[in-house]
């Protein structure tokens, strides 16, 4: 199973026991998701998850910078050495 | 291109930075911007660039200046209160800079109207606040190849990108197709200005890289910054081929202009004319003083009260805010009314 990177917004830090970022074993986003849910916890599964089960809408993923709304959500597939950003979208003005 | 002294000495401490000088003013001069959004965020950037010497500078946005603005929007106080943003940010900018040509427009951004605001300027600055009219604009941008500098900014945090048409991850890449339903905003989580004035002025920045010909900072990524810790994060955003906005062919999404939009958790809607209007804003402001009370009186719109409990605003493009109303059609409703009421009077 291919080892990714994924980085963490500051503003998620509080949720990830202080991890910037962290390596995981998956396969897929929602692969690693899951696995980072069950090392952090609820609080991490709710910031990322809406009540569906959806990934929250204001949170952006990608994989190498691509966005996964534009490829295949939580299927995107991962390999050796990606890297996972998540970040936030601001609205206002 | 040639400068009195007095624009010599105005801009002589921006001149004698080694990344301007007097080869990068002239270019500053002949550029022209468009900030799309006048107000936390629009506020800043025009008035960094109107300050700097750009030529020509067209000020966007459909509102006029309400008390909840004045903590963040700083080219408004409260004498400017009713007025057209536009009207009011136009007559500060010529004072603050009289040397640039400025370009007022009471106008709702939307499919229908993004690209003629966008169509004969080097650059966009964002100052919008939600995404809808934002992806018009990033349709109309990558149609036309226009460089638009997308910003955001609510509570303590920001986002800035600068998107080149053809380079770069254009907005749908970055972040999807995101609707405003049901997400936060200024007003219901609150804002601090500082953050306004920091994402805003890294928007200013980067439109002078561009308009000095220099490569900007935030082309294919996204500053994300959280003022609570005081902290900037840059991310990688990479154009994606299958986006149905940039992806090749360039074939943006045909979306129908709203007429109608609701402005969150206001009780207040904006409506749209059907079709291009500009009205005569004395004969029209006569006309309604006839029937209203008529609050303010400006150049661009006309601020009255409908009844006792719902105000308008008329702007000369035919764009009503409608405050003081529950439902979406009651909205066109007074809308047509009003209209109808302008157009049987003026044809007496």
């Amino acid at each position: 199973m291919p080892k990714v990177k994924v980085i963490f917004p500051s503003v998620l830090v509080k949720v990830t026991a202080g991890d910037k970022a962290t390596e995981v074993f998956a396969s897929t986003l929602g692969d690693a998701l899951d696995k980072l849910a069950a090392k952090y916890g609820d609080t991490f599964k709710e910031k990322i998850f809406d009540s569906r089960g959806k990934l929250k809408r204001l949170l952006n993923f990608s994989v190498n910078g691509k966005n996964v709304r534009l490829l295949k959500q939580l299927e995107t597939p991962l390999e050796e050495g990606d890297e996972v950003f998540i970040f936030p979208s601001v609205s206002g003005g | 291109m040639s400068y009195s002294n007095e624009e010599v000495q105005r801009y002589s401490r921006q001149i004698a930075l080694r990344e301007i000088g007097i080869d990068g003013q002239r270019k500053l001069k002949e550029a022209r911007a468009c900030i799309a959004g006048m107000g936390g965020l629009g506020c800043v950037s025009a008035s960094q660039l109107a300050a700097m010497g750009v030529g020509f500078i067209r000020l966007v946005d459909q509102d006029v200046v309400d008390l909840t603005n004045l903590h963040r929007q700083l080219l408004y106080d409260t004498s400017s209160l009713g007025y057209p943003k536009v009207e009011v940010a136009e007559k500060r900018l010529k004072s603050l800079n009289p040397n640039v040509k400025l370009d007022p427009v009471p106008l709702t951004i939307n499919s229908g109207t993004a690209e003629q605001i966008v169509k004969d300027v080097d650059l966009v600055i964002d100052g919008l606040d939600h995404f809808t009219p934002r992806y018009a604009l990033n349709e109309a941008c990558v149609k036309l190849g226009v460089p638009y500098i997308f910003g955001g900014a609510i509570q303590a945090y920001g986002n800035v990108s600068t998107i080149i048409p053809g380079k770069t991850a254009c907005l749908e890449c970055m972040m999807g197709r995101v609707s405003d339903e049901g997400l936060p905003t200024c007003e219901t989580v609150g804002v601090f200005p500082q953050v306004m004035t920091i994402v805003a002025s890294i928007q200013a920045r980067e439109a002078l890289s561009l308009m000095l010909g220099k490569q900007p900072s935030l082309a294919n990524k996204l500053l994300f910054c959280d003022l609570n810790s005081i902290e900037f994060e840059v991310f990688p955003v990479i154009k994606i081929p299958s986006c149905p906005t940039c992806g090749q062919p360039i074939v943006p999404p045909v979306t129908e202009a709203p007429r109608v939009a609701e402005l969150c958790g206001k009780n207040s809607f904006m409506v749209s004319p059907k079709d291009k209007v500009s009205l005569d804003m004395a004969e029209a402001t006569d006309l309604l003083s006839k029937k209203f009370r008529v609050k303010v009186r400006a150049n661009m719109g006309v601020t009255f009260d409908y009844s006792d409990t719902i105000s308008i605003s008329l702007m000369k493009t035919g764009n009503m805010l409608v405050k003081g109303i529950a439902e979406k059609e009651r909205a066109l409703k007074v809308y047509d009314e009003v209209m109808k009421l302008l157009m049987s009077r003026a044809r007496d």
